[in-house]
């Protein structure tokens, strides 16, 4: 009786401070991952909560919250492996009893699959500002050229004036030539203006297995991940931009875009800020005027 | 073959036009409203093997301590409140409906088969290839966006969570 009795004490306390952690990494949770996260976290007992407090554990120091946490919840299972079920059992129904629920003869449980990864941010917008420049044609073959030149042609301030063209003309220009891993960035281009992202990503992946030191194209995929809100992805493809061409503006200037949609203000400062010595200081401005750097 | 390399120029000049500026920051109220709502929840988790893993086999692991009779996750709302959460009777409802108990699963937790269905879904996209697993991911995300469905369930979880406490449906 006295084994239970201390047993049943420290579940309770092993419950009371799992409920604080909960509580204590719920906030978080609301407060960084956004409200459908929050939600999500509550309505599943607290599970999806502890899966995100270890996925988001370094930026948000929550190292020691959560090892404590995954301590306490470890602790019961190792108790019943210890005194066995039939006491574990016993004590979970006089604990039961103490919180006035009806009965507890089986542990009770909650699962949750559901996620979110990213909250659903400030909605930033593309722009796509440059005019591109173009080399004077060379080419030895007319039909070619003439697909490749008419698509190019429809790139205007930063964006086709018809995709949906341009890609019929990509199309060409690739049945033409299949290993050109310009075409297929320049079409997934295309289908980025259609905001078919997936479609773009599988150009720019195609343009990167044709070439794979296209800095361009990883950046361009990156974009696109972005996009999807596939954040982790797009900012594997800006690192490997950056890794390739470490003068490379515009990706800084997208990976900190990214930092920022993954809450991690202070590498979006510093990505801000590289991107503005290489020429590219719209971001920062903008970062200062919102408050988000100094 | 220089025709098309005479546009190479061409196109990595039209890439460097492509990047992202934070040109409008406060979005109106019904893009926020879409945005949260359309938003893809499932489908990154897809794109992302380890955290596929881990869920994976923390909800498979859970779902044997739980038929074996073993102390498995608690809900610590329940725990010290006594008041069952929306999620509560998930893994006991999903051992159900593994031991063929259809009604009874239903019963104790109307969404169980979606969460069985969406465990099975984790665990075959965790043993696919990189490739399959974007596509998977891809596709998901896009139904994710069409649908609301992250929403819908949340929502509907709720709705039933508050009809079975007061009453109108049975535990």
């Amino acid at each position: 009786m006295t084994t239970m009795f201390i047993l049943s004490t420290v579940m309770t306390i092993i419950q009371i401070v799992g409920l604080i952690l909960l509580i204590m990494v719920l906030i978080k949770q609301f407060k960084h991952g956004g409200v459908l996260q929050g939600i999500i976290g509550l309505i599943t007992c607290g599970f999806w909560t502890f899966i995100w407090g270890w996925m988001k554990h370094k930026p948000l120091e929550l190292t020691k919250i959560m090892v404590v946490w995954t301590i306490l919840i470890v602790s019961p299972m190792v108790l019943t492996a210890v005194f066995g079920f039939a006491m574990m059992s016993e004590m979970a129904n006089m604990l039961a009893g103490m919180t006035g629920e009806a009965s507890l003869t089986q542990m009770k449980d909650s699962f949750d699959l559901k996620s979110r990864k990213n909250a659903a941010k400030a909605n930033i917008k593309v722009n796509m500002p440059n005019q591109p420049k173009r080399e004077p044609q060379k080419g030895d073959s007319e039909a070619k050229a003439d697909w490749s030149q008419k698509a190019l042609a429809l790139w205007q301030n930063g964006e086709y004036t018809d995709p949906n063209q341009a890609v019929d003309l990509w199309n060409k220009a690739i049945q033409d030539n299949p290993n050109s891993a310009e075409s297929y960035n320049n079409r997934g281009l295309a289908h980025y203006n259609l905001k078919k992202y997936p479609q773009a990503v599988e150009d720019y992946s195609r343009a990167i297995q044709l070439k794979p030191d296209y800095v361009v194209a990883y950046n361009n995929r990156g974009n696109a991940y972005y996009e999807l809100t596939q954040y982790d992805l797009a900012e594997a493809d800006f690192n490997q931009s950056i890794g390739f061409e470490p003068g490379y503006a515009k990706a800084y200037l997208n990976r900190a875009l990214t930092n920022y949609q993954l809450d991690r203000n202070s590498q979006a400062c510093l990505d801000f800020k590289k991107a503005c010595e290489l020429g590219e200081c719209e971001g920062q401005q903008w970062a200062v005027q919102n408050s988000i750097c100094q | 073959m220089s025709t098309v390399n005479a546009n190479l120029a061409g196109g990595a000049n039209l890439t460097s036009g492509q990047e992202r500026m934070p040109a409008n920051t406060r979005a109106s109220i019904r893009s926020r409203i879409a945005n949260w709502y359309f938003f893809p929840a499932f489908a990154p988790i897809i794109q992302n093997r380890w955290l596929l893993l881990i869920l994976a086999g923390l909800g498979i692991f859970q779902v044997g301590l739980v038929d074996a009779g073993w102390w498995g996750w608690q809900c610590p709302i329940e725990a010290i409140f006594g008041i069952p959460c929306p999620g509560c009777g998930l893994t006991r409802s999903m051992v159900l409906l593994i031991h063929g108990e259809w009604q009874a699963a239903v019963a104790t937790h109307a969404f169980a088969p979606l969460f069985l269905a969406t465990l099975i879904l984790l665990a075959i996209c965790g043993a696919l290839p990189r490739r399959f697993q974007r596509c998977v991911s891809q596709y998901i995300a896009a139904f994710e966006k069409r649908t609301g469905i992250a929403v819908l369930v949340v929502l509907g979880m709720l709705i039933y969570w508050g009809l079975r406490h007061a009453g109108w449906i049975g535990h």
